[in-house]
C-alpha cells in the first residue's frame, strides 16, 4: 500500500471521498449505532435507579425542614451569646415560629433570608376570627383573586374528575394535598377546608371571609403537622424536645402578650435550660452532617466539636462493626468450605461433576424465602438438627439454641453465599492443567509443597473473585438477619429499615445507606480491579 | 479424581479426608431444601419428623397442607389464617414477574449489543452502571426507589413494581447476553448484510437464533429475581399488592406453619426445572458457537 505515489495523492473511495474521511465517516456511524442501542436502557438505568439513589443520599443531609419551622429563630440566633439565656427578642422568635402560622404567608420565609424587622411577623390572627383583615395585613397578596386562582383551579379540575366513586375520592384527596402542598413545604398535609370554599367561590368577585377562613384553619392544621414532624428531628439533637414542643402548643395558647422570656420558662422551664438553646443552634444549617455523625455515635455540641453520644445512646459503632465481622466470617468461611469442593469439582471427569454442580446450582436457584424457611425447620429448637441429636442420646433439657442469634446468621448466610465463592474459583480451577502438580511433584516436591506453591496461587484470582463477591453481597444483608438474626444477628441493614419503615427516622436511614453504599462501591471498584466485571458469569 | 496407585498411606487418608469434607459441604447445601420436601407432606401441624412418619406409616402423610395452600379453608384443624392469599399472590407475582422480565429482556438485549460493539465510548462505565443493581444492597435500592416513586405516584402500583424488578433484573440479561456475544461472528451479519437484509430483519434472523440462549438464560435470572423478590414489594407495594415471597416473609414472621412448606416444595420444584432448562440452554449455547466441553 504505502508506494511512493499514494503517499502524493491521497487514497480514495469507489465513490470519489479520500479513504481518511471516509473510514472516519463509518467510524462515527458504528460509534453512533453502539450509542444508540445503548441509550434505552442506559436511560432507563439511569432514571429509575441512579437518580433515586442520587435522592436518597441528598436526604441524608437535608434538613430545611427544621428551617421553615424556626424562620425567625434562626435568623435571631446569631446575636446570641451562647453562655447566658437568650433575651426577649430571641424568645419571642420561637413563640411566633411555633404559635403563628405567619410564616406560611410571608415571602422569603426561609432560614437565613428572614428579615426580623418584617412588622408582619408580629401581627397575631385572633384564633376566633375574622381573619380577613389580620391575614391581609401578613400579606396582601391575599386582595386580589389573583392569588386564588391558582389554588381553585386544582380544585376545580379534581371536583370535574369522573370515574368510579373511589377515583373521585383519590382525586379530591389528592387536589386537598396539592393545595397544601403549594402553600407550605409540607407534603403530606390536608388543605380540605380550602378545597371546599375555593369551589364553593365563583373566582371573580372580591375573596371572602370564609376564604380566608378557610385558610387560617388549614394553615393552623399544616402548622401543628409541621410541628410534630419537626419536633422529631429536633429530638434526635437533644432528647426531650419533642415533648417539650407538645407541652409549649398546649400552653402557649393562653400567652397573649409579651413579656415572652417569662410567659415562656413558666409554660415549661426547659425553656430556661440553655441546652435546649444550644441544641437550636447546631440545627441552623440547611444541610446537615448530624445523620451521619448520628449514624457513627456522634454527634455536633454547640461549640461546633464532634462529640460521642452518650453511653446509653450508643448503638451504631457496634452494629457497623458487627456486620464488618458477620461477613468476614461468613466470607471465611465460605472460602473454607467452598475451595475444596470447587477443587473435586474442578478435577472430576465431567459427567460426575455434573451431577455435584446441579447440588452446587440448585440453592442458587431456589426462592431466598425457601430456603430460610428450609433453615428455620432444620434449627428451630424442636427442629431436625436438634431432634436428630437428642434421637442420638443428647440431652433432651439442652437442646442447642441454634437460631435468633448471632450462629444461626452465620449458618444461614454461608449456606446461601456459598454458590457465590464455589462458582468463581471453580471457573478459575478448570483452567489450570494437571499436569503442573505432576510436574511439581515429578520435580521432587512433596504434594502440600507442590500445592502450596504450584497450585494455590494460580487459584487466587478466582478466590479473590469469590471473596469479595461473598462480602459485597453479606455486607448489606438484611431478609436473612432479619428472619434468623433474632437480637444479635442484625445488622446495618435491618437498622436502616427500621428507620425507613418504623422511626421515620429517613435522614439518619439515608446516611447509613449512603455510608454502606460507599463502602461496597470501593469494594466494586477493587472487583473490577481484580477480577474485571467484563468476567462476571452466571452459573 | 482417582489416588495414583503410588499413593502412600497417608495421600491415600488425606484423600478420603478430602472427599468427606467434600461430601458434607455439598450435603450442607441441599439438605435443607431435600428436608422440607417430606416435611410438608405432614398429616399434623408439626414441623418435624413424628414418629410415624419415620416409620413411614401411611397415615402421617397427607395432603392437607397443600389443600390449605389452594384455599380450601375446610380443614378442622386450621390454626392459621386460611386464605386464597396464596393464590392471590402466585398470579400476582407472575404477572409481575413476566412483565419485568420482559421489559428486562428487552432493554438488557439493547445494552448487551450496544455494549459488544467494537467501538463503544466509556464502555466500562456503562457496563458498570448496568451491572449495579446487582451490586448496590436490596435495602438501598428499595429506599431509594421508595422516595422517589413516591414523587411520581407509583407507590402501590402495578407499573411501580414492574420498573422496579425491571432494574433488578436488568444485569443478569446484560450479563448473560454479553457472554454470549463474546463469541458471536459479526461476519454472520455482515454477510446477511451483503444478501440484502434490512437490520431489523437481520438482527431477528440470524443474531437473535444464536444467542438466544444467551437471551432466555438471562430472561429466567430475571424472571426468578422478581418472582423471588421481597424488599422492595414491602417498600414500594401497596398493602393489597400481596405477591408470594410477600406472603411468604408474614408466614415466617408470625408462625410457620407447614403450608410455607408445600408453598416451598413447590417452589424447590419449580427450581430444578428452570436448573434444567438453564443447564441445557448453556450446552446448547456452547455448541452452537463451537465450544466443545472438556
Amino acid at each position: 500500500m504505502a508506494n511512493s505515489a499514494s503517499s502524493s495523492a491521497p487514497l480514495l473511495t469507489a465513490d470519489g471521498t479520500p479513504l481518511k474521511v471516509g473510514l472516519q465517516r463509518s467510524l462515527r456511524r458504528s460509534k453512533l449505532k453502539a450509542v444508540g442501542l445503548v441509550f434505552p436502557p442506559l436511560l432507563f438505568l439511569i432514571v429509575l435507579f441512579i437518580v433515586p439513589i442520587g435522592d436518597l443520599l441528598t436526604r441524608s443531609i437535608d434538613d430545611t425542614r427544621i428551617n421553615y419551622q424556626l424562620p425567625l429563630t434562626f435568623a435571631l440566633i446569631d446575636t446570641w451569646d451562647k453562655k447566658t439565656l437568650p433575651d426577649e427578642s430571641l424568645y419571642e422568635a420561637v413563640f411566633r415560629d411555633l404559635s403563628s402560622i405567619n410564616k406560611f404567608l410571608i415571602k422569603d420565609n426561609f432560614g437565613t433570608v428572614v428579615d426580623p424587622k418584617d412588622p408582619a411577623w408580629a401581627v397575631s390572627i385572633p384564633r376566633k376570627g375574622p381573619y380577613q383583615d389580620a391575614i391581609l395585613e401578613i400579606a396582601p397578596d391575599w386582595r386580589s383573586p389573583a392569588n386564588w386562582l391558582p389554588l381553585r383551579a386544582v380544585a376545580v379540575k379534581a371536583s370535574q374528575a369522573t370515574g368510579a366513586a373511589i377515583d373521585l375520592r383519590k382525586a379530591k384527596i389528592k387536589a386537598e394535598f396539592t393545595i397544601c402542598k403549594d402553600l407550605t413545604p409540607l407534603k403530606n398535609a390536608s388543605c380540605s377546608n380550602l378545597y371546599r370554599e375555593l369551589l364553593k367561590w365563583d373566582g371573580n368577585s372580591e375573596p371572602a371571609e370564609d376564604l380566608f377562613k378557610a385558610l387560617f384553619k388549614d394553615l393552623s392544621y399544616a402548622a401543628k403537622y409541621l410541628i410534630g414532624k419537626s419536633s422529631t428531628r429536633m429530638n434526635y439533637e437533644k432528647p426531650g424536645f419533642k415533648s417539650l414542643l407538645k407541652k409549649s402548643g398546649r400552653k402557649f395558647k393562653k400567652v397573649e402578650e409579651g413579656p415572652y422570656k417569662e410567659a415562656l420558662i413558666k409554660a415549661d422551664k426547659r425553656w430556661g435550660d440553655i441546652e435546649f438553646w444550644k441544641a437550636l443552634i447546631t440545627m441552623q444549617d440547611p444541610n446537615t452532617s448530624v445523620y451521619y455523625l448520628n449514624s457513627l455515635d456522634r454527634k455536633w455540641d454547640a461549640d461546633h466539636e464532634i462529640v460521642m453520644q452518650p453511653e446509653e445512646r450508643r448503638v451504631y459503632v457496634m452494629l457497623w462493626e458487627r456486620t464488618f465481622w458477620l461477613s468476614l466470617i461468613v466470607t471465611i468461611g465460605c472460602l473454607m468450605l467452598a475451595y475444596p469442593v470447587a477443587h473435586l469439582l474442578a478435577t472430576l471427569p465431567l459427567r460426575h461433576s455434573n451431577l455435584l454442580m446441579i447440588c452446587v446450582l440448585m440453592p442458587f436457584w431456589t426462592s431466598l424465602l425457601v430456603r430460610i424457611v428450609a433453615w428455620m425447620v432444620m434449627l428451630r429448637s424442636e427442629g431436625v438438627v436438634n431432634d436428630t441429636l437428642v434421637a442420638f442420646g443428647w440431652p433432651d433439657e439442652s437442646r442447642l439454641q441454634l437460631m435468633y442469634n448471632f450462629t444461626g446468621t452465620v449458618i444461614v448466610m454461608i449456606q446461601i453465599l456459598l454458590p457465590f465463592m464455589i462458582l468463581p474459583i471453580y471457573s478459575v480451577m478448570k483452567t489450570i492443567p494437571p499436569s503442573y502438580m505432576r510436574a511439581a511433584q515429578n520435580l521432587g516436591a512433596p504434594p502440600s509443597l507442590a500445592f502450596l506453591r504450584v497450585y494455590m496461587p494460580q487459584t487466587l484470582p478466582g478466590v479473590g473473585a469469590g471473596v469479595i463477591l461473598v462480602f459485597i453481597v453479606a455486607i448489606g444483608y438484611y431478609i436473612t438477619p432479619e428472619l434468623v438474626g433474632g437480637k444479635d444477628g442484625r445488622l446495618i441493614g435491618n437498622m436502616v429499615a427500621y428507620h425507613m419503615q418504623k422511626s421515620l427516622n429517613w435522614g439518619l436511614a439515608s446516611a447509613m445507606g449512603a455510608i454502606l453504599l460507599v463502602g461496597i462501591l470501593i469494594l466494586y471498584w477493587i472487583y473490577d480491579k481484580v477480577v474485571g466485571i467484563d468476567n462476571m458469569k452466571l452459573g | 479424581m482417582a489416588l495414583p496407585s503410588y499413593a502412600t498411606p497417608a495421600q491415600r487418608i488425606w484423600h478420603y479426608i478430602y472427599l468427606a469434607m467434600c461430601s458434607i459441604v455439598l450435603f450442607f447445601l441441599v439438605m435443607p431444601l431435600l428436608v422440607v420436601i417430606p416435611i410438608s407432606f405432614t398429616s399434623t401441624p408439626f414441623l418435624q419428623f413424628t414418629p410415624e412418619m419415620l416409620r413411614l406409616d401411611p397415615d402421617a402423610f397427607s395432603l392437607r397442607w397443600y389443600r390449605i395452600m389452594m384455599g380450601d379453608c375446610s380443614d378442622p384443624g386450621i390454626t392459621t389464617v386460611c386464605s386464597d392469599n396464596w393464590k392471590i399472590g402466585a398470579l400476582n407475582s407472575l404477572k409481575i414477574g413476566i412483565t419485568a422480565t420482559v421489559l428486562a429482556t428487552t432493554l438488557g438485549i439493547l445494552a448487551a449489543l450496544g455494549l459488544s460493539r467494537p467501538i463503544m465510548p466509556f464502555r466500562k462505565l456503562i457496563m458498570a452502571m448496568m451491572i449495579s443493581p446487582l451490586i448496590v444492597p436490596l435495602i438501598i435500592t428499595a429506599s431509594g426507589t421508595f422516595f422517589f416513586f413516591a414523587r411520581l405516584d407509583l407507590v402501590a402500583t402495578f407499573w411501580g413494581l414492574v420498573l422496579a424488578h425491571t432494574i433488578l433484573g436488568l444485569p443478569f440479561v446484560v450479563i448473560t447476553v454479553t457472554a454470549t456475544l463474546v463469541g458471536f461472528d459479526t461476519n454472520l451479519t455482515k454477510a446477511a448484510a451483503s444478501l440484502g437484509g434490512g437490520p431489523i430483519r437481520n438482527f431477528f434472523k440470524v443474531q437473535m437464533p444464536l444467542i438466544l440462549p444467551g437471551v432466555i438464560s438471562g430472561a429466567l435470572f430475571a424472571f426468578i429475581t422478581s418472582f423471588d423478590e421481597v424488599v422492595i414489594v414491602l417498600f414500594v407495594g401497596g398493602p393489597d399488592q400481596i405477591t408470594l415471597p410477600r406472603q411468604m416473609w408474614s408466614g415466617v414472621r408470625q408462625e410457620i406453619s407447614p403450608t410455607i412448606l408445600s408453598v416451598a416444595t413447590i417452589l424447590v420444584i419449580m427450581s430444578i426445572c428452570l436448573l434444567t432448562t438453564v443447564e441445557m440452554l448453556r450446552r446448547r449455547s456452547e455448541r452452537l458457537r463451537g465450544i466443545r466441553p472438556s
